[in-house]
């Protein structure tokens, strides 16, 4: 069963669409699963389009589609993190419906461990595995989980991290990508960068990007802009301290490039690429509004990072859609469309028309994981298998034989050779004359962005200046606004001083008054005389002091009122130099709009251009390695080799793609049959806890949502397990986790770690289990090949498991755990393929 | 785009020309410089042998006064001597007289300024060569020398740290080069983790099952292949010549005189193992002492540590020298920063970063040298001021890396140092 299915190239010119290909692509059409794309009648399923978008002007190369077996365990641990289990493998393959496919793909959608799978890649992609210092990650984890459950759209979750205050509360945890970053400008600048938008403008943070042009200084303070306010803020909540994010006023900074002291350039916040957003004018004091709950941080009236999550949120964002499209792709392909998927630019894709169609899909799906991903497994492109270019029957190819079958000396060239190399001759003609074109259009562009960035100087420099005039005006308003209070401040004071004055030569007056009159009324009285006295001399100094009071206060007063005219006068110069700057800036928009405009054409341009080269540099492949006829066999294999990688950057064939760590922790414990283990312990606890009634039993949701719980349970209680994976095949904190490296330790870990040997040992129905007590060598081969691997031994695996248990018949239960530890610890299991 | 300068070829080409013109007026300026090799000799010579680069990290802050810059008699000198050194007119303190007797392989750099007086800081611009910022975290120099002077195919681990207990474990220092290069943990002596068979396994099954996983892998690759795979592979092979090489990261297997003329206390028996590792061609090796966080009573503690340093050290430079490993060795002995000329109540000196001192020998470096001068008082660099970017481009530079280009890694071009600096042309030789 396992032959490779060479598709019948010839007479479609590289459609790639062999008989069985037809069969899948026709039960992939739209409408299987509602996946909310209202208008599926008038435009082809997206998986379609993909392959058309990669068939395109395509070599009939040859295409092969990938076997049954590795095909479902690929599909299985791109969807729910983990290979199949034997029974699951051999329903799939005893299943005789055509449409089997689709519907795997379809059950594996609504399994538990998808929302598992992808909250972890999601987490990884967000936080690349940075310290919880402000967020737990189980709440966080369980954030990312019920969004992917919800099914929220994927644009309105990634625009409320950037807007999430973390208040106490449910949503909390949606403060992590900004608190976890310690809320540093630069680190979330960098990083908005590159997971929201693809670009790294971390070299562009001091001056333009020295090898990619489309990255410039610029573009780093316009995203800046939007976050350059934020820090985080203690509050408490209860008896605990906890950090919210708070967002200041925003303070307009300019900047100049290390290449370039001294000129000093301004930018509004922006999207990398695209045009400035203005920004509404304030009034400095009067920026804040409260806070929506007592002890949190007042918020901006005009919040920036607001501004951006909402161009998120709409769904309309290219740059935004175009990174998010890349990225699922990379995360079920293994490799972007532009890969590093973090350096997007004109220079790289090698398919910007596929890119672009998926990022027009994202907005029509409505941003659904679930929809995105179904259409990218249902394609072609996915299902293939690898470059056919060096081996006929894998089956009963083993150990090294099969290294250059076809294309290097010794061998005939296969049939399909010679049309490869005349399709790639008249393609080659033909891109070098579009290349030529492409180059004149190229240069045009250029010039058109030179002479529309020249015209644009003279404004640039007016709003330059129109922004000096709105800061100058804004800190002498700044200025005299503390005056004025200052002298508010004064007059009040003064005013209490008089009144005080006031009220105490009237007391005395008073007292003066009554005592006069009871030392008339009782006649001579020496005590009561002295007291008049007393009172008469208290009570003119009393009033003496009425009037400096009284003067000072008029001052106070006068003084508060020019204070106070000045600083109205300079609030009204303030708005009036806003006024004008929006004047300059209204004039400039124009300007700007085709700056922008004829950069996006130079950007586009570019891109054409640079695609057209790869393809020809493709092409060029194909008729190099013809002209290699003479040369030795280790230029010609290295030539192959460089073919299949080709095959494989093209989507051609399938590259092998190494399991992320999780993956390899997850999958271990799964054909192991530790994770079955502790799923049916936790069945059983959850039915103690609360035993099912007859009709929750007989009810399919109650049933899943139970098996969704002791899933999370039992995952939950082996993650510690999954950590030590994550130390050794995980990259660092911060740093990009998609690069691949192999070392020493995580070889000794294998071999020596004795757990992965441990989990190996034989438990009721596991691998191992079934292959100790198989009837025969051939049924243990089959249960360890197709329980590890996912597929079928081949002869020369079947002899080399009967040799093995020759070796010592009577510890069958032993060696069957040395073999499962040896295919576990394979390239085979490492590697999706 | 439009690029707003030359698209770095102009800095490149005026750090090239200081690079040529450097090396000639460094050469003939450099005070006591003994035995320099001409460049061009050096150049052979590396192809030709593998570098490597020996730490010594003075944890919690030498005092630069009570080592490599000492000011008796003055206000702020303290009560050491300054002694004579094997180069006539250098002087260092009293406290190491063995090491003053290998002055002419050393090269005391008297100027260092790093501006920065916090430990985790201190360390962390030491080791990286870079200010610590949020946005982005960088490559230690163990990390760069074990990506850039062992090959891919080397089986010992390249990056290594003896630290007094522990260990076992991977680091988390090598950034965006990857985890192949960060940093193995060697507590007291103790080899790697997991390089020993575990007991249920004997070495027939050993044997056995390692011999299918390969016969598998082969199968597999017959379709499979490619650098990822290569890479996996050769993880194994690393493996088990790892597990076969245990003997490496043994310093017991080190003779009983080799042990006494090292000291057996802690730091003697990690020096040693360094020479061991360096012996078996480990590209990084790094060795703490540690504490001289010596706010309190800086001249007991001084008194009491230097001492314990300078018997082991000296011993391990005439070693590496005897042995003809100091040609391809460079040897650093740094800290966060240095100590304040200023004494406080309680005896104490505190965090000094604007004026203290690095010593820098072997591999390419001037030999019998000082670089560099602080003022009378010792709180101001009057010459030759360097700080931690140009002393990591200076690092590497002495053992023939260049770390003026960026290297790919992923594809991504990415710097080996940081861009803005330059390595110090005049100690290098």
């Amino acid at each position: 069963m396992l032959v490779v299915v060479l598709l019948d190239v010839g007479g479609l010119g590289g459609q790639g669409s062999g008989s069985a290909g037809r069969a899948m692509a026709e039960e992939a059409n739209p409408g299987a699963v509602s996946t909310g794309a209202a208008n599926a009648e008038e435009i082809p399923a997206l998986a379609h389009r993909i392959d058309a978008i990669l068939a395109d002007g395509a070599l009939p190369v040859p295409r092969a589609e990938a076997e049954p077996g590795p095909l479902v365990h690929r599909l299985y641990l791109d969807l729910i993190g983990v290979p199949p289990s034997i029974d699951e493998f051999e329903r799939y393959l005893a299943d005789d419906a055509s449409a089997k496919y689709a519907q795997l793909v379809d059950a594996l959608l609504v399994r538990p461990e998808f929302v598992e799978h992808w909250a972890e890649r999601f987490d990884v992609m967000l936080m690349e595995r940075r310290a919880n210092t402000n967020i737990p990650q189980d709440q966080w984890a369980a954030w990312l989980r019920q969004r992917i459950a919800e099914r929220t759209p994927l644009n309105h979750w990634m625009a409320d991290l950037i807007s999430a205050d973390g208040a106490p509360g449910p949503d909390r945890a949606a403060a992590r990508f900004l608190l976890d970053r310690e809320l540093d400008p630069h680190a979330v600048t960098r990083d908005i960068g590159r997971i929201y938008f693809g670009m790294d403008l971390q070299c562009a943070q001091c001056h333009d990007h020295p090898s990619i042009d489309s990255y410039l200084q610029a573009d780093y303070h316009g995203l800046l802009g939007f976050v350059v306010s934020l820090s985080a803020v203690e509050v408490q909540d209860g008896d605990a301290k906890i950090k919210m994010v708070a967002e200041k006023p925003a303070a307009e900074a300019p900047f100049e490039s290390v290449f370039d002291r001294g000129v000093q350039r301004r930018v509004w916040p922006h999207i990398p690429g695209c045009e400035e957003l203005d920004q509404p004018w304030s009034i400095p004091g009067e920026e804040l509004q409260p806070a929506a709950a007592a002890g949190h941080p007042e918020v901006p009236k005009h919040s920036r990072r607001a501004q951006l999550a909402k161009l998120i949120r709409d769904g309309e964002q290219e740059a935004f859609n175009r990174n998010l499209a890349n990225r699922l792709w990379a995360l079920v392909f293994g490799r972007g469309i532009v890969d590093p998927v973090d350096l997007m630019h004109a220079e790289e894709p090698r398919h910007p028309e596929l890119l672009d169609v998926l990022a027009g899909e994202l907005p029509r799906v409505g941003f659904d994981l679930r929809a995105m991903l179904r259409q990218l497994v249902l394609s072609e492109a996915y299902r293939r298998g690898p470059p056919p270019l060096r081996y006929q029957t894998p089956a009963t190819d083993v150990a090294g034989q099969g290294e250059g079958k076809f294309l290097v000396p010794g061998n005939s060239p296969p049939s399909w050779l010679p049309e490869v190399l005349a399709a790639a001759t008249a393609r080659r003609d033909l891109l070098m004359a579009q290349v030529a074109d492409a180059e004149g259009r190229h240069a045009q562009a250029e010039a058109d962005f030179e002479t529309a960035l020249a015209a644009s100087d003279p404004i640039e420099n007016e709003r330059l200046a129109a922004l000096a005039a709105v800061d100058a005006s804004r800190s002498a308003f700044v200025q005299s606004s503390d005056a004025a209070a200052k002298a508010e401040a004064a007059r009040v004071a003064s005013d209490q001083t008089l009144a005080a004055a006031t009220s105490r030569g009237n007391a005395l007056q008073a007292a003066l008054d009554a005592t006069t009159a009871a030392l008339a009324a009782v006649g001579e009285d020496v005590e009561l005389a002295a007291a008049v006295e007393l009172l008469r001399q208290r009570s003119a100094a009393a009033r003496e002091a009425i009037p400096p009071a009284q003067q000072a206060a008029d001052a106070n007063r006068a003084a508060f009122e020019a204070a106070k005219q000045k600083s109205d006068a300079d609030r009204a110069a303030l708005v009036a130099a806003q006024a004008a700057a929006d004047q300059v800036n209204q004039r400039r928009l124009a300007d700007h709009r085709l700056v922008v405009q004829h950069r996006q054409a130079l950007l586009a341009s570019s891109q054409s251009l640079a695609y057209l080269r790869a393809e020809l540099r493709d092409v060029q492949q194909w008729i190099d390695y013809s002209e290699l006829a003479g040369a030795g066999q280790p230029q010609q294999v290295e030539a192959v080799r460089k073919l299949e990688t080709m095959m494989g950057e093209r989507f051609d064939a399938m590259r092998l793609v190494p399991l992320s760590p999780e993956q390899i922790g997850w999958s271990t414990l799964t054909v192991t049959g530790q994770m079955n283990h502790y799923i049916a312990k936790h069945l059983a606890e959850l039915e103690k806890e609360s035993p099912a009634t007859e009709q929750q039993r007989s009810d399919p949701a109650w049933t899943a949502e139970r098996q969704a719980q002791a899933v999370r349970r039992a995952r939950a209680e082996l993650a510690g397990n999954i950590q030590a994976f994550v130390s050794l095949y995980g990259s660092g904190p911060g740093q990009p986790q998609d690069d691949f490296f192999a070392t020493a330790d995580q070889a000794l870990f294998t071999s020596n770690g004795g757990s992965l040997f441990a989990w190996a040992a034989p438990g009721a129905g596991n691998v191992t289990d079934r292959m100790a007590k198989a009837a025969s060598d051939l049924q243990a081969a089959s249960n360890l090949y197709r329980g590890i691997l996912g597929r079928d031994p081949t002869t020369a695996e079947i002899e080399m498991v009967r040799h093995y248990f020759a070796t010592a018949p009577d510890q069958r239960p032993r060696l069957a755990q040395e073999m499962v530890w040896s295919l576990l610890a394979g390239a085979e299991f490492r590697f999706n393929h | 785009m439009r690029c707003h300068y030359a698209c770095g070829s102009v800095e490149h080409f005026a750090a090239r020309r200081r690079f040529l013109t450097g090396t000639i007026a460094g050469g003939a300026a450099m005070i006591g410089g003994l035995g320099a090799l001409t460049r061009g000799a050096a150049a052979e010579r590396m192809a030709e042998r593998q570098k490597r680069i020996l730490v010594f990290n003075m944890l919690g802050g030498l005092s630069q006064l009570e080592s490599w810059d000492p000011k008796p008699g003055t206000a702020t000198g303290g009560p050491f001597r300054a002694i004579p050194t094997s180069v006539p007119g250098i002087h260092i303190s009293e406290l190491l007289p063995q090491t003053a007797l290998q002055m002419h392989h050393l090269c005391i750099l008297r100027g260092v300024n790093t501006s920065e007086d916090d430990h985790g800081k201190g360390a962390y611009l030491m080791m990286t060569g870079r200010r610590q910022t949020p946005a982005a975290s960088y490559p230690e120099l163990g990390a760069v020398a074990a990506k850039s002077l062992a090959p891919e195919t080397s089986s010992l681990p390249g990056h290594i740290r003896i630290v007094p207990s522990g260990g076992g474990g991977r680091g988390n220092d090598a950034a965006y080069l990857g985890p192949r290069y960060s940093s193995i943990a060697l507590g007291n002596g103790n080899p790697p983790q997991y390089t020993q068979r575990p007991d249920q396994i004997d070495a027939a099954s050993d044997e056995r099952r390692q011999a299918f996983r390969q016969q598998s892998d082969a199968a597999f690759l017959t379709r499979h292949r490619s650098a990822m795979t290569d890479a996996f592979l050769n993880s194994y092979d690393q493996a088990e010549q790892l597990m076969r090489q245990r003997d490496v990261f043994d310093v017991e297997k080190e003779s009983a005189a080799d042990h006494d003329r090292y000291g057996r206390d802690d730091f003697g028996r990690h020096c040693l193992l360094a020479r061991r590792l360096l012996q078996h061609d480990i590209p990084f090796v790094q060795v703490t002492h540690s504490n001289y966080d010596t706010h309190n009573e800086n001249f007991d503690f001084h008194y009491e540590l230097v001492p314990q340093f300078d018997k082991p050290f000296a011993t391990l430079i005439s070693d590496l020298h005897t042995l003809g490993l100091l040609d391809d060795t460079l040897v650093v002995v740094l800290s966060e920063f240095g100590r304040t000329p200023n004494i406080n109540l309680y005896m104490g000196r505190d965090h000094w970063s604007r004026a203290w001192s690095v010593l820098m020998a072997g591999s390419g470096v001037a030999r019998g040298a000082v670089f560099g001068a602080t003022n009378p008082d010792g709180t101001e660099v009057l010459e030759g001021q360097v700080d931690h970017g140009q002393l990591f481009h200076t690092y590497l530079q002495a053992v023939g890396v260049d770390s003026m280009t960026p290297i790919e890694v992923d594809g991504r071009m990415l710097p080996l140092a940081d861009p803005a600096a330059e390595p110090i042309w005049d100690v290098l030789v």
